[in-house]
This record gives C-alpha cells, structure tokens and sequence, in this order.
C-alpha cells in the first residue's frame, strides 16, 4: 500500500517535470551546441542498432504473416500488412525500445554522475537552469532522432519482407511492394512519424528524471540506469497502445475511417 | 552584504544549523572555521539558494531571499561565485573552457580575449597555461584540479562575492599561500567580499578578517583573529588546542635556527593552552 502511494507520487512528480521539460523548451536560451551534440551521440550513434534489429524483426514478421495468408491462399496481401504492421507499430516500438536501452541508460548514467560530481548545482551557481541547458537539449534530439530512426527502421523492415515473400510466399517482388505502396497512406505516415516522436520525448524525460535525482554514490548511478531503462520499456509499451487506440479515434476524425 | 537572522536547517531528521545568527561584512575575508560535519557547506549553499532553511532569515544585500523565484534566484547567483569542496568541474569540457566558462557565456569579449584572461588566470593559481588549457579535467592531480576550481571561480564575470569551500584542502604550502594571497589580493584590489571556510586555521589567520567558528549547529565563536586566540570558551579551544600545541612546539626550534616566531601566537595565548 505504501509502495503504490509512493509510486503513484513519483509518476505524479514526473508528471510536473515533464511539463516543466514542456515548457522550458519554448523559452530562450536554446542551447543549440547541446542539441546537435545530442542528436550526433544519441541518435546518430544508435543507427547501426536499429538498422541489424529493423532487418531481422521484417523478417520474422514477413514469415508469420506469409504462413498465415497461405492458408487463406491469400499471401498476395503480405506487402499491404507488411506496411501497416512494420509503419505503425513494429517499426516505432522497435526502435523505442532500443533506443530506451542504449541511450536512456546512458543519459541517466551521465546526468547521474554529474549530480554527484556536483556540476549540476555548479550550472545553477552560474545562473543556468540545468532543466534548460541538460535536459531540454536531450529531449528534443530525441523528439527529433528517433522518428528518423524509425523510418530507417521501417524501411529496412519491409526491405527484409522481399525475399521473404519472394523465396517462402513465392510472391514475385511486383505483387509486394504494390501491396506495400497501397498501404502507405498517410494515415499510416502520420501515426507512424507521430508515435515515435512521442516516444522520443517520453524517453527523454524519464531519463533525465531519474537521472537528475541521482543519489547514494556509485549504487546510485547503477540503480538510476537500470530504473531508466525498466520504465521507459513500460512506458514505450503503454503509450504506444493509447496512441494506437486514442490516436485512431482521433485520426479517424480527420482522415475518415477505413485503413 | 549577507546575514543570517536565527537560521535553522536540518536534512531529514538531523539538525543541522541550530538558530545560526552572524553578517558577513562587505569587502572583508570572513572565515568560517568548525570541525568535520558541522555544517560549514551547508551555510554556503544556503546563502547562494541551492537548499532553503527551515525558519529564519537569510539576506542578501539587504534583501531576505525567502521570497525568491527562480528569476531572482538567477540574477543573484550571477553576482557571486563558489569554489566547491568536491571542485565540481565540467568534466566534458577542457580545462580554459572550464575557466572561461562565464566569460565564453555572458560576456561579449572575442574568443582570443576570453583566452587571454584564462591565460592570465591560470598564471595566478600557477598553472602551466600551454601545458594544461586543453587537458580534461580528468587528466589532472587532486592539486591541479582544486587551482582549476579556483581559477574558474575567479575568472567569473567580475562577482562581488566569491565563496571558498576548503580551498587550500590538499594543496602544497606553497600553493596554500599563494591562494592565501590571491583572495587577499582580491580583496584588496576589487574590494570583493569573501568567504573562506577551511580546517587550516594558519591560513584563515593569515587571510582573515573576521571568525565565525561553527559547533554543534551553533555559532562558537564571531570575532577578530586576537579575541579567537584569546576565547576562553570549551568549544573554541577544543577546536584551537591541536594547532596551538603545534605553535608552541615548533616555536623553540624556529627560533634555535634563527628563524622568525610565528606570528599568531601571543604570550596570554600560550599561557593558556591546555596541555
Ligand atoms: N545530501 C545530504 N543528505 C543528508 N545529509 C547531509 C547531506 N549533505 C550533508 N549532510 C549532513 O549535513 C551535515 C553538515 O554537512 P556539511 O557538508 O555542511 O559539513 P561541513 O562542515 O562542510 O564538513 P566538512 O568540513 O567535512 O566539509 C553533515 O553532518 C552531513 O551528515
Ligand atoms: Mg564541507
């Protein structure tokens, strides 16, 4: 019971830092320098990962769903559901979660060592917000990477699809990527681009939360990590099942209904 | 310039600072002195609003902070200046952009008169400028860092207040001194208030002006350097008697080799000292 109240105190406190994260972000000044050096590091540096990851989850994905349609004798649909399963969730859960494994627990390690080396309150005595010049840097590299780690993502993903279907769906390549191109709506495009933006900022935040409140020496530091990435997995699965829940009412309304 | 009205602070259940009252004066050295533990830090990050008490007063200029948002939190912190106890160096950044850190932000002097004044400053604190203005901080000695610390603090933009948390802690006596004399020569020449919160009481004789020391989360003693040697008080002498025992050891053997007697010491000083 003491365990909930805490924990839904802490989410509550996470809460008003994300909005202050919000907020800060419109306001001047905008360390630029920060931003680049944060998407070179975390976005950048990340690439290779999601390409190798995005190859092999296509794949696996183009098998099941061949096997499935051939017992339809429907297997010419692959590239259409291939679209719409990689565009709109493999693709941006994919790369969610790496990207919450790989750079989540490097920014809580590295804002965590600078809370305990004392540089943090170092910024405040030189009159700086540390929300301004660490976190809000962080957050939009992220806002802004992993959507473009996600397109790669989703590309190499359907791009694994074709000899799938090619070698076990005896699809000629023609009949895919028709059914791919078909799928790619911008419904599909807006959804698919949206989330992991969402995803980015939610990343962001949680990171440098729990970073930022680094205590208790070296430990500290392990545990900020690992509390980085355990809640932003739990946080990339559930965001991503409101989103494609509330975000498709919403869509709907704009876009019409239909895929 | 700062005062403190009956401050209380406790982190957690421990008290810290216990009804703490005393003024810092405008363009003096005022040195806090009090053993491990007591809350020598803490008084520093209170003044400069990184913790807020838990009652009483603290001023700034004439005005209480309680109120402070983070405005004028911001615009009060841009007119003073800390050197950490754990150095608090950037450590992604090279040792001249720690240095010029303020300078490369708020000023509008060219990069080549920002590395000018680093320059210089390193020289200040003897650090070699060629050799240490591109290494990381991590590359450097304990020694080499705290100057680096030092350096920075002073190289901020112009502070009218600039607070020293142990800065001649693991420093060679030489260093020591020439540190001594650097808050001095501050002092003197930008008229910049200080304060300077040590263990080593012969240099805080040497640089101060005024003694604050702190026990039990209470104010031991506030004076001039003559009424401290002279305090009769238990918790005054407790702190003094090491370093006074070591005045009057080496004194008979400074004087056997023709040298000069220490100057802190006083004859009702040594009549009293308890053995
Ligand atoms: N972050 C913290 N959380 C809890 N207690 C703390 C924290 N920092 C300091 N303290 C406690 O506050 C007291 C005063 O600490 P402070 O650092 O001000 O001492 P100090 O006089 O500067 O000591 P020293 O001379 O060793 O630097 C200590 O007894 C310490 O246990
Ligand atoms: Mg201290």
């Amino acid at each position: 019971m003491a365990g909930l109240k805490r924990g839904l105190f802490e989410l509550q406190e996470l809460f008003f830092f994300g909005g202050r994260v919000v907020r800060q972000a419109f306001r001047r000044p905008f360390y630029h320098r920060e931003a680049l050096h944060a998407m070179d590091h975390l976005g950048v540096g990340s690439v290779g990962v999601v390409l190798l990851a995005g190859v092999f989850a296509g794949e696996a994905l183009a098998i099941q769903i061949v096997r499935q349609l051939e017992t339809f004798g429907a297997e010419a649909l692959t590239g259409r559901a291939m679209a719409l399963g990689v565009v709109r969730d493999l693709g941006p859960v994919l790369t969610g979660l790496i990207v919450s494994g790989r750079v989540a627990s490097s920014i809580a390690a590295e804002l965590g060592g600078m809370v305990l080396g004392k540089q943090v309150v170092a910024i405040q005595v030189y009159g700086e917000d540390p929300l301004q010049k660490l976190v809000v840097p962080r957050v939009i590299a992220l806002a802004l990477m992993v959507p473009l780690l996600t397109l790669l993502a989703d590309a190499v993903s359907i791009l694994g699809g074709d000899p799938i279907a090619r070698f076990i769906g005896q699809l000629s390549p023609a009949v895919y990527w028709t059914g791919v191109k078909a799928n790619l709506t911008l419904k599909t495009l807006v959804i698919g681009t949206l989330k992991p933006m969402v995803f980015g900022v939610t990343i962001g935040v949680i990171a440098c939360y729990v970073g930022l409140r680094t205590t208790g020496g070296t430990m500290g530091i392990g545990l900020a990590t690992r509390k980085a990435v355990v809640w932003n997995s739990i946080a990339i699965l559930t965001v991503n099942l409101l989103i494609t829940q509330l975000g498709f009412r919403f869509l709907e309304s704009i876009f019409g209904r239909g895929d | 310039m700062i005062r403190f009205r009956d401050v209380h602070f406790s982190q957690g259940t421990q008290k810290i600072l216990d009804g703490v009252t005393f003024d810092v004066a405008e363009g003096e050295v005022t040195v806090v002195l009090g053993p491990s533990g007591t809350g020598k830090s803490t008084l520093l990050w209170l003044i400069l609003g990184l913790w807020k008490p838990d009652s009483g007063v603290i001023e700034i200029d004439g005005q209480e902070t309680r109120g402070f948002g983070e405005r004028e939190w911001k615009r009060t912190r841009q007119r003073l200046s800390m050197v950490f106890q754990e150095n608090a160096l950037f450590d992604s950044l090279s040792v001249g952009e720690n240095i010029g850190y303020c300078l490369y932000r708020a000023s509008t002097l060219t990069p080549e008169e920002i590395e000018k004044q680093v320059r210089q400053t390193m020289q200040i604190v003897e650090l070699d400028p060629d050799r240490f203005i591109d290494r990381r901080p991590d590359e450097l000695s304990t020694g080499q860092k705290r100057r680096v610390a030092i350096a920075r603090a002073v190289a901020n933009c112009n502070p009218e207040a600039i607070f020293y948390d142990e800065p001649t802690t693991g420093l060679d006596p030489h260093t020591a001194r020439r540190i001594g004399d650097l808050i001095m020569k501050l002092r003197d020449m930008r008229g910049m208030t200080s304060i300077v919160v040590t263990h080593e009481i012969a240099d805080a004789l040497r640089v101060g002006n005024c003694f604050i020391l702190l026990d039990g989360g209470k104010i031991a003693y506030n004076g001039d350097a003559a009424g401290l040697l002279a305090c009769r008080d238990a918790p005054v002498r407790g702190f003094l008697e090491p370093f006074l025992r070591d005045i009057e050891e080496l004194a008979p053997r400074v004087e056997a080799i023709g040298g000069r007697r220490p100057p802190a010491e006083s004859p009702g000083v040594m009549a009293g000292t308890v053995r």
